[in-house]
Formats: C-alpha cells, structure tokens, sequence
C-alpha cells in the first residue's frame, strides 16, 4: 500500500511542482515586480509557472503580490475559495507577510493575509526583487514535492468557509451560495 | 475679497490668521461668497478631531479669477450641512469625512462608507478610536 501511494505522490507531486499556474492578482507595487518576473529578463517560464490565469477556476497558485486592506479581504477570500485543489499561496511582500510599513498604526490595513487564508511560503521585502519570487517558487516547488495527497487532504479541512460569515457580501444583496463560491 | 464688507453681513465670524471662523449658516455663507465674490472652485474639505466631541471642518476655496485662496471653517457636532447643492465636487470630500470622522452631512445624496468596509465599527481618525471590529481578527 506505502509503495503505491509513494508512487503515486511521485508522480502527482511532480507534476504539480513542475506546471504550476499562478492568478493575476496584483494589489500594488509587488505587482510591478511580478510583472518583471514574467518578463524576457527573468523568465519564470523557465519554472513552469508562466501560465497566468485571469479566472480563479484555472489557477492553482495565488501569488498575493501587495497590501489587503480590510475592503479588499472578501474579494481574496473569494478568490481563494473559488480555486480548485491543490491549491497554494505565497504571501508576496512585507504588506502580506505581516503588514508591513502598514502594521503600527494603520486602521484599515489587514496584519498578514495569513489571516483570512492559509499560506505556505512567505516573502518579506518591500519589495522583493524578481529572484526572490523565483526563489520562492523553487522553494514552493520543493515543499510540493515533499507532500502526500494524504497530507494534502488534512491541509485543506485547516482552511473552513468564512465567506457567508463575515464579508457583507449578503448584505450588498448577492446570494453567494448561488454564485457557487461555498 | 474686503473683510470688512464681509464682517458687516454675517456678525458672528470672526477672523483666525487666514482662516474665517463662522458659528453656523455655513451653507448661506459659502453659497453667498460664490455668487458675490466668485470664489468658484472648493479645493477640498480639511476635518480634525479638536477631541471634546467636536469637529472642525475647514472649506478651502478659490477665485480663478482673482486668483485668491480663501478658507472658511465651522465647528460641527456630529451633524453639519452639506455644501454638495452648491458644489458638486463636495459629494466625495464629504463622503470620506463620513467615513473617517462619523460626521453626519445632511443632503448629500451619497452618504455611505468610503475606504473602510459596509458596516465597519467606529470612525478610525476620530481620537477615541478603540479598534474592535470583529473582522479585524478573521481566522483567529
């Protein structure tokens, strides 16, 4: 039974190591630099992950490049939710890692989007350069390919819907359960 | 424009630096000074929490034609009159300043949450701000 699950991680793990899809989601600055890394300079095509998704549904990678404020979070947490397993996050910047230049004293900046969604690898700079995302992608790359899909399945009961909660969306009129995000 | 013709028509004002103090008719006031003295352009809304419960609001206009600044500010409350009839620019100053300030401005047709979320808890420049929405702590 372990030598069949080994081999099936194996194969699984590389190939979602090796192809993954990111999201365009880019809030501020770091997004210039996503931009610079998808670009003939540094290619992130040489990793795999040069497929940029506009549409949630197709992407298996949420690059978080740039601040969340508290308006933005149920858009993300839409987002985030509307994605297929597996699924994973890099937390681009020192705004998502943990707030940033924002974190003393502003009132509608959210401390780390480790808040809202769970997430696997942290990048703090602001911002970081092009090799840094790649190097966080290596590092993505690697973890994946450490993983079980037993593992995988423990992860995702971590992360529980908060989107009916707490968001307003019901509130501005739009049934959710409707739109398929739940 | 002349001060003293000015201080003639509205008896309670009075002069601060560059800045008119007026007690209320802000309304009256700001819609005479355009007619009469064509200060046609609201540069913007300043408001700052003096910390008694009271609010300074500070009216920065100007005279393309003369090219003069002029500043008129009004102490409020929790209510103060909306300026948007008269200039329609003020529709979005006053919109933040209700968002920022819990200054209710009544006749402004757009009075709702500007940078901060439907519903948010308390305004966060006022100075007895206590930060205790509960979406501030989302997965904790």
């Amino acid at each position: 039974m372990n030598i069949i699950v080994t081999s099936i991680d194996y194969i699984l793990n590389w190939s979602r190591a090796n192809s993954l899809w990111p999201l365009t989601f880019a809030t501020s600055c770091c997004g210039i630099e996503m931009m610079q890394t998808v670009a003939s300079n540094n290619d992130i095509a040489r990793f795999g992950s040069e497929v940029f998704r506009g549409s949630p549904r197709q992407a298996d990678l949420l690059i978080c490049a740039g601040t969340i404020t508290h308006k933005m979070a149920p858009a993300l947490l839409r987002l985030y939710e509307q994605m297929p397993e597996p699924k994973y996050v890099i937390a681009m910047g020192a705004c998502t890692c943990g707030g940033g230049m924002f974190a003393e004293t502003s009132y509608s900046v959210i401390k780390g989007i480790d808040k809202i969604i769970p997430v696997d690898i942290y990048l703090p700079m602001c911002p970081p350069k092009p090799e840094s995302l790649l190097d966080a992608i290596r590092k993505l790359q690697k973890e994946i390919k450490k993983e079980s899909i037993l593992d995988r399945k423990k992860f995702t009961n971590k992360h529980t819907s908060k989107l009916t909660e707490s968001c307003g969306l019901l509130e501005e009129g739009i049934n959710v359960t409707k739109l398929g995000v739940l | 424009m002349n001060w003293a013709e000015f201080k003639n028509i509205f008896n309670d004002c009075r002069l601060e630096g560059e800045k008119i103090i007026i007690e209320s008719n802000l309304l009256k006031t700001i819609e005479f000074i355009k007619t009469n003295y064509h200060f046609n352009m609201l540069k913007e809304i300043i408001a700052s929490d003096n910390g008694d419960g009271t609010t300074e609001l500070t009216y920065r206009l100007f005279s393309p034609e003369d090219e003069e600044d002029l500043m008129i500010s009004i102490n409020v409350k929790d209510e103060a009159e909306s300026i948007s009839s008269i200039f329609e620019s003020a529709v979005a100053d006053e919109k933040e300043i209700f968002d920022l300030f819990g200054v209710k401005f009544i006749g402004n047709s757009e009075l709702k949450r500007l940078y901060m979320p439907e519903g948010w808890r308390g305004n966060p420049l006022r100075k007895d701000y206590q930060e205790n929405d509960e979406r501030l702590t989302w997965n904790e």
